[in-house]
C-alpha cells in the first residue's frame, strides 16, 4: 500500500464538488482511499486521523490538497491525473454554442449578470462564509449558507442583520430547502401546495415534505434554519423569521416546525410567535414532552410522520385525528415468522443511518419501546460507544456525522462506508435487524438502492454462513418526482429481501416489534 | 455595465417593490411598469422631481432611448435597480427622498387670478366636476392627453391647501371613477394627484401663488413641461386656486376692480 499527496495552489472548489471528485477517485482500480479537500488546518487534521497522510503539512487554505492511498504508484498516478482532469474541466458551452463568458468572481458580479436572483447560496470555507453572506444580504438577497464552521458570533450577527434588512438567512450548515418550488441542496421534488415547513433539520425537512407529497398535499415553502438556530446563542432567529414569512405568505395555510427540542426560553419565544401567526402550526420538536408545547393553533406531534399527516389533514381543513397512526403494514404473523428465523444469538438492532435526524428519531422511539440505544451520538452520554467503528448491543449510528466523514464523502453521496458496515453487522452473530434509511432526491447518489442492494446480498450470504439471517428493514425518503425513480428504488430493495416501509417511524416501530417478538420467542 | 447613482427619489417610491418592465423610453426619461401595474419614472439629472421619480446623475450626453428598449425586465435588489438586457444599474442607496413642502402664506388675490385666467376658453371656465371630469379624461392631444393634464392641475389647490373643500372631494371622487378611461401614464399622475402628490413644477407654482416665490418664473417652468402638458396643467392649477378661494371665474380683472 502506498500513499501520496499533491498540493494544487490557488485552486478552490466547494465541499460538494470535492466530495464528488473524492468519490470518483475512490472508484478507480487500485485506489484504497482518496480525498480532495481544501488544505485548511482542520482538513489536514482530518486526513491525518484518517491515515491518508502520515505527517502534518503547513496549512494553506487557498490551496487544494489531494491525498491518495493505493495499491501501487501507478494506480495513484492515474488517480492524480483523473483528479486534475476533473478540476480543469473546461466551462460548458452555452446553448447557442458559444464558449461560456468569464464566470462572475463576486456575488455582486453574479447579480449584475442575473439581476432577477433573489437568493445567494453560499458554499465556501467557513471562515469566509460569514463575510460572503453579509455581502449577499446587503446586496438585497436572501441567503442559504451550506458552509459550516461559521462561529456562533458570526451566525448571530448575520441573522440580526437579516432582520434589519427584512431578509432570510438559512444556515449555516443548511443543506436543504425548497423555495418557490425549487429544491435547494439535498432536497426532493414535491408537489406545490399550502403547507410550509421551517426546519432546523435537513432530513427532517425531507421526510416531512416527502410524506406530505405522498399524502396528496403539497409544499408552499420549506425553509431550513441551520442546525444551531435554536441554540440559546442564536435565539431561534431564523425559525422566528420563517414563521413570520410563512404567516404572511398567501400560499401557505398550515405551518410545520421541525427541530430537536430547544431550551425552554427559546421554545417559549417560538411557540408565542407560532400561536399568534394566524395559521395552524404543527410542532415536531423531536423528543420534547408534548404537554409543554401549548398554544393557540398549536398541534404538537411526536414524529416526523405524524407531522406530515397532521399537516395534510389541516390543509384539507379536517380536524386531525387524535388516535395514533398505524404502526406499520407488516402483519403480526409475519413478524413472528421473522423472529423465528433468527438464531438464538440474534437479538439486537444495528441502525446504520445517513440522516442525523432519522437516527435521532430512531433512538427516541426505540428508547421508549426497547430501551436505551448505544450510539456515537447517544441520547445519554452513558450509552456512548467505546469504539464507534464497532457496535455493542442495540446500536444506532449516524454515518453522516463528522466522526465518520473525516476525509470521506457523506454517505448520501458515497455508500462505501455504509456498505462495509452493513457487511460487518451482518457478520456479527448478535445482529437481528439492520435498519437503514435510503434518501433520494437532488444532491443524493443517483442510485442509492442499487448501491445498497449488492451489499445487502453479500451481507446476507455472509450472515447465512454463520447460521444467521438478519432482517433488513428500510424506507425510502423520496417522492415519485425525484430523479432516482422512487418506485424503482423501493423495488430494488424489496427484491434484495429488505422490508420496505413508508417512513422512518414505521421502520423503527417494525424493528421494535421484531426485537420484542425475538424476546418472546427465544 | 453602465452605472449611475440617483440624486433623489420620489416619496411614493417603495424600494422593496421595484420589479417590472420598461414600458416607455424617451430621451430624458424612461417609465417602468411595476408588477402592481403602477408606473415609476427614471429621469436625467436636470429633470424635475416627481412623486414616483428617480433622478439620476447622468452625463449630459446620455439619452435613455440610446441605451434601453421597451419590454426590458427591471429588478431592484438592495437598493440597486438593474436592467436585465442593457446592463444598466441605478444605485438608489444614497439618494435623498424628495419631500415636497408647501407652506401657504397668503392666498392670491382675485385680480391676480382673473389676470391669469383672462382669455381662457369658456369650456374650461364652465368646468363642473360632476359633469366635466368624464368629458375631459383621456381627451386631447399629447402623450398625456391635455384633458388629463388640466385635471391634474385642477386638483392641486384642493389637495394641497383646501382638502376639506367640497370641490376637491367631488373632483377626487370623479377622477377616481373615470381614471381607467385613460392611458397608464396619465392614470398614474391622476391617481397620485387625488392623493395630494404632484410634480415639483406644480408644487412650485402653488407655492408662488400662495406667497412663496416668483410666480412668473414658476409658471414659466411649469408651462415648459412636455410639449403642451405644462400649459394645460398651469391653467388647471390657476382655476383650482380660484375655485377653492371662491373667486369668480367669469369676471374680468376690470369687472373685479369695478365691483
Amino acid at each position: 500500500m502506498k500513499s501520496q499527496q499533491k498540493i494544487l495552489p490557488n485552486i478552490y472548489r466547494d465541499s460538494v464538488a470535492l466530495m464528488q471528485i473524492s468519490s470518483k477517485l475512490c472508484d478507480l482500480p487500485g485506489v484504497i482511499q482518496a480525498s480532495a479537500i481544501m488544505a485548511t488546518a482542520a482538513n489536514i487534521e482530518l486526513l491525518l486521523e484518517a491515515g491518508l497522510i502520515k505527517k502534518a503539512i503547513e496549512p494553506a487554505p487557498n490551496d487544494l490538497l489531494i491525498a491518495i492511498q493505493g495499491d501501487d504508484d501507478k494506480s495513484i498516478a492515474v488517480a492524480f491525473d483523473q483528479a486534475e482532469e476533473k478540476l480543469n474541466e473546461a466551462p460548458s458551452t452555452t446553448s447557442n454554442g458559444n464558449a461560456a463568458a468569464l464566470a462572475p468572481q463576486s456575488i455582486e458580479m453574479a447579480l449584475d449578470e442575473f439581476p432577477e436572483a433573489q437568493l445567494a447560496l453560499i458554499s465556501c470555507p467557513g471562515e469566509y462564509a460569514g463575510a460572503e453572506a453579509k455581502k449577499a444580504l446587503q446586496l438585497g438577497l436572501d441567503v442559504m449558507i451550506f458552509s459550516d464552521n461559521v462561529s456562533f458570533e458570526d451566525e448571530r450577527a448575520l441573522k440580526e442583520l437579516a432582520i434589519d434588512l427584512d431578509k432570510l438567512v438559512m444556515g449555516p450548515d443548511c443543506g436543504t430547502a425548497i423555495l418557490n418550488g425549487v429544491p435547494l441542496g439535498f432536497a426532493n421534488v414535491v408537489a406545490k401546495g399550502d403547507i410550509g415547513i421551517v426546519a432546523a433539520s435537513g432530513t427532517g425537512l425531507q421526510q416531512v415534505s416527502c410524506l406530505v407529497d405522498q399524502l396528496g398535499a403539497g409544499i408552499s415553502q420549506a425553509i431550513g434554519t441551520g442546525g444551531r438556530d435554536l441554540n440559546a446563542k442564536i435565539g431561534g432567529l431564523s425559525m422566528l423569521k420563517g414563521i413570520l414569512t410563512l404567516s404572511q405568505d398567501s400560499d401557505t395555510k398550515v405551518i410545520v416546525l421541525v427541530s430537536k427540542p430547544p431550551s425552554s426560553e427559546i421554545a417559549e419565544k417560538v411557540l408565542a410567535e407560532a400561536s399568534t401567526c394566524g395559521k395552524p402550526v404543527v410542532v415536531n420538536f423531536l423528543g420534547a414532552d408534548l404537554a409543554t408545547l401549548k398554544g393557540e393553533n398549536i398541534y404538537p406531534v411526536e414524529t416526523l410522520e405524524e407531522a406530515a399527516h397532521t399537516a395534510a389533514q389541516l390543509s384539507k381543513e379536517d380536524t386531525p385525528s387524535s388516535g395514533p397512526l398505524p404502526r406499520h403494514s407488516v402483519k403480526p404473523a409475519e413478524i413472528k415468522k421473522i423472529a423465528q428465523t433468527l438464531s438464538d444469538s440474534q437479538k439486537y438492532v444495528r441502525g446504520l443511518y445517513s440522516g442525523g435526524t432519522f437516527s435521532y428519531e430512531a433512538m427516541l422511539l426505540l428508547d421508549q419501546e426497547i430501551g436505551p440505544m448505544n450510539s456515537s451520538s447517544p441520547l445519554n452520554a452513558e450509552h456512548k460507544l467505546n469504539d464507534i467503528w464497532s457496535s455493542t448491543g442495540n446500536t444506532i449510528i449516524d454515518l453522516g456525522d463528522d466522526l465518520f466523514t473525516r476525509g470521506r464523502p457523506h454517505p448520501m453521496i458515497d455508500h462505501r462506508l455504509r456498505n462495509d458496515r452493513i457487511l460487518q453487522e451482518a457478520e456479527d452473530p448478535e445482529t437481528a435487524v439492520i435498519l437503514l434509511d435510503v434518501v433520494i432526491g437532488h444532491g443524493s447518489h443517483n442510485d442509492p438502492a442499487g448501491e445498497m442492494v449488492a451489499s445487502i446480498k453479500t451481507a446476507r450470504k455472509a450472515a447465512n454462513k454463520i447460521g444467521n439471517n438478519p432482517a433488513f428493514v428500510t424506507f425510502v425518503c423520496g417522492t415519485h418526482g425525484d430523479p432516482q425513480n422512487f418506485a424503482a428504488q423501493e423495488n430494488k430493495l424489496r427484491d434484495a429481501g429488505a422490508i420496505v416501509l413508508e417512513s422512518n417511524a414505521q421502520a423503527v416501530r417494525l424493528t421494535s416489534d421484531i426485537l420484542l417478538a425475538v424476546g418472546e420467542t427465544k | 455595465m453602465t452605472s449611475f447613482a440617483a440624486y433623489s427619489i420620489g416619496p411614493l417610491l417603495n424600494l422593496s417593490n421595484i420589479e417590472g418592465m420598461v414600458s416607455g423610453v424617451y430621451n430624458q426619461t424612461l417609465n417602468i411598469q411595476l408588477l402592481d401595474r403602477s408606473l415609476i419614472t427614471c429621469a436625467m439629472s436636470n429633470y424635475f422631481d416627481m412623486p414616483r421619480g428617480i433622478i439620476c446623475k447622468t452625463p449630459d450626453d446620455f439619452r435613455f432611448n440610446k441605451k434601453l428598449q421597451g419590454g426590458e425586465k427591471v429588478y431592484c435588489r438592495g437598493g440597486i435597480v438593474r436592467f436585465a438586457e442593457s446592463k444598466l444599474k441605478i444605485d438608489l442607496r444614497c439618494a435623498s427622498v424628495w419631500t415636497p413642502e408647501l407652506e401657504p402664506n397668503s392666498p392670491p388675490s382675485e385680480i391676480l387670478l382673473a389676470n391669469l385666467l383672462e382669455n381662457t376658453n369658456s369650456e374650461f371656465l364652465d368646468f363642473d366636476p360632476e359633469i366635466s371630469v368624464r368629458n375631459f379624461i383621456g381627451r386631447g392631444p399629447g402623450l398625456t392627453p391635455e384633458g388629463d393634464d388640466f385635471l391634474v392641475g385642477l386638483l392641486a389647490a384642493p389637495m394641497l391647501v383646501a382638502p376639506s373643500h367640497p370641490f376637491g372631494r367631488t373632483m377626487a371622487a370623479e377622477v377616481t371613477k373615470y381614471v381607467p378611461l385613460t392611458n397608464d401614464i396619465s392614470r398614474q399622475m391622476l391617481s397620485d394627484a387625488t392623493l395630494g402628490y404632484f410634480i415639483k413644477p406644480i408644487i412650485d407654482v402653488m407655492a408662488a401663488l400662495y406667497g412663496n416665490g416668483d410666480i412668473e418664473s414658476a409658471m414659466r417652468k411649469l408651462n415648459s413641461v412636455g410639449s403642451s402638458s405644462g400649459a394645460a396643467m398651469t391653467l388647471g392649477v390657476v382655476m383650482g386656486v380660484a375655485r377653492v378661494e371662491n373667486h369668480s371665474l367669469n369676471m374680468t380683472p376690470n369687472q373685479i376692480r369695478a365691483a
